[in-house]
């Protein structure tokens, strides 16, 4: 999607146009969704977060002044909002949260592969909990939004070198703590 | 033991191995990893971990989760529409706030005709006292008395910074959490926090114990 085009849907919206924020949520929340899953680690928190994110943004858009592209803004209030609900997450530790069964797509792997792949599933997710803020929030969007440096650097507002070094260190971590878990 | 040249190639290794670099950053890696076995080691490993990474499978999301979003996110931003005050007011503490104000002004007034036995602090003390006693009914806090102790003794601290640090031990308490007065007084008098509602406390006591 270019620009022009989130620029004109915005506008539309600021005109009074309520449909128009509907094409800019449908628009972003699978990529929002996903950016936020990745961080918090679960379903309900990131539906949760990105219902906030899509909420705040509504109401802040007024105050959006187009110094970064609107997707970046989007992108940095998504971090922010995340990091923050897993801030407020420990917090609530003291409380057990039952996990909802969710209603999932069925698939058709064997029994083994499920297995398989959950264990492959949780050595990744641990090695991604272990990494410090930074190089998580670099890892994330680097790897999993495929977000060029310089994007980044706009977003988290650090240098580019700083970022490659903080990616680096993520990849490392994962790479062994996975070899670890899997050998 | 990696010198400066290996610490600037192993940083372009990830985009190296990803396929993000110039055609002269390339060659330089290359060129470095051929002749320097550390390097290139590292970059064996990372190759390793990004073929594993690309295993992953993706996570999943309950059916038709996202033509719900809209939806929902609509929802709620209707009912903000129409509720404005009670976004920013915390109900749970209505009541209490209203008894506490009505408390408040008897206080004051009561106050105001015997001025020559009370100071200032001590007047916003003893409102406090009363918010906290109405407060905590519900939430019995036990070493309650000895926070108000405490506080009170220490006229160099603001009313306000206790006032929150109170309410932030009161909170800490309901979520079962040990937390250290001394901590939650530096970070009040520290930090440029405004605590309004209970998610203010919930961030002020998670700012606390990340710090």
């Amino acid at each position: 999607m270019s620009e022009q085009e989130d620029s004109e849907l915005i506008q539309q919206f600021l005109a009074g146009n309520e449909k128009a924020y509907n094409q800019i949520v449908s628009r972003y929340q699978e990529r929002v969704y996903w950016l936020i899953r990745r961080i918090v680690n679960d379903h309900d928190t990131a539906n949760d977060v990105a219902q906030d994110v899509f909420v705040k943004v509504y109401s802040s858009l007024k105050g959006f002044k187009g110094d970064s592209s609107f997707y970046t803004w989007l992108y940095r209030i998504a971090v922010n909002f995340s990091f923050n609900e897993i801030r407020r997450k420990k917090i609530r530790k003291s409380f057990s949260i039952e996990q909802h069964e969710i209603d999932v797509e069925s698939d058709d792997d064997s029994p083994i592969d499920k297995v398989v792949s959950e264990e492959h599933k949780q050595a990744i997710s641990e090695a991604i909990e272990m990494l410090s803020e930074k190089q998580k929030k670099v890892f994330i969007l680097r790897y999993y939004e495929e977000m060029p440096f310089n994007e980044i650097s706009k977003l988290l507002k650090t240098s580019v070198g700083g970022l490659k070094a903080n990616y680096f260190h993520a990849v490392s971590k994962i790479g062994k703590h996975v070899r670890s878990k899997m050998q | 033991m990696l010198d400066q040249k290996c610490n600037d190639i192993k940083y372009l290794l990830p985009e190296f191995i990803e396929g993000g670099l110039s055609s002269e950053q390339l060659k330089s890696v290359e060129v470095h990893i051929f002749n320097c076995s550390s390097c290139n080691n590292i970059a064996k490993e990372l190759k390793y971990t990004y073929q594993y990474l690309q295993t992953e499978s993706l996570a999943e999301v309950p059916k038709n989760y996202f033509s719900e979003l809209n939806y929902q996110v609509n929802q709620r931003i209707e009912n903000k529409k129409w509720m404005p005050i009670f976004s920013i007011i915390n109900l749970r503490y209505v009541t209490s706030i209203a008894a506490m104000l009505v408390i408040s002004i008897i206080s004051a007034l009561y106050l105001m005709l015997n001025e020559n036995s009370y100071n200032n602090s001590f007047i916003v003390n003893r409102q406090f006292d009363q918010k906290v006693h109405l407060i905590s009914n519900e939430y019995y806090v036990q070493n309650e008395n000895d926070i108000s102790h405490m506080l009170e003794k220490d006229y160099s601290i603001q009313s306000e910074v206790k006032t929150e640090s109170k309410s932030v031990m009161k909170i800490a308490s309901l979520y079962n959490l040990e937390m250290n007065l001394d901590n939650v007084i530096l970070y009040l008098l520290d930090g440029e926090v405004k605590i309004e509602s209970e998610h203010d406390y919930l961030l002020a006591l998670s700012d606390i114990l990340v710090e």
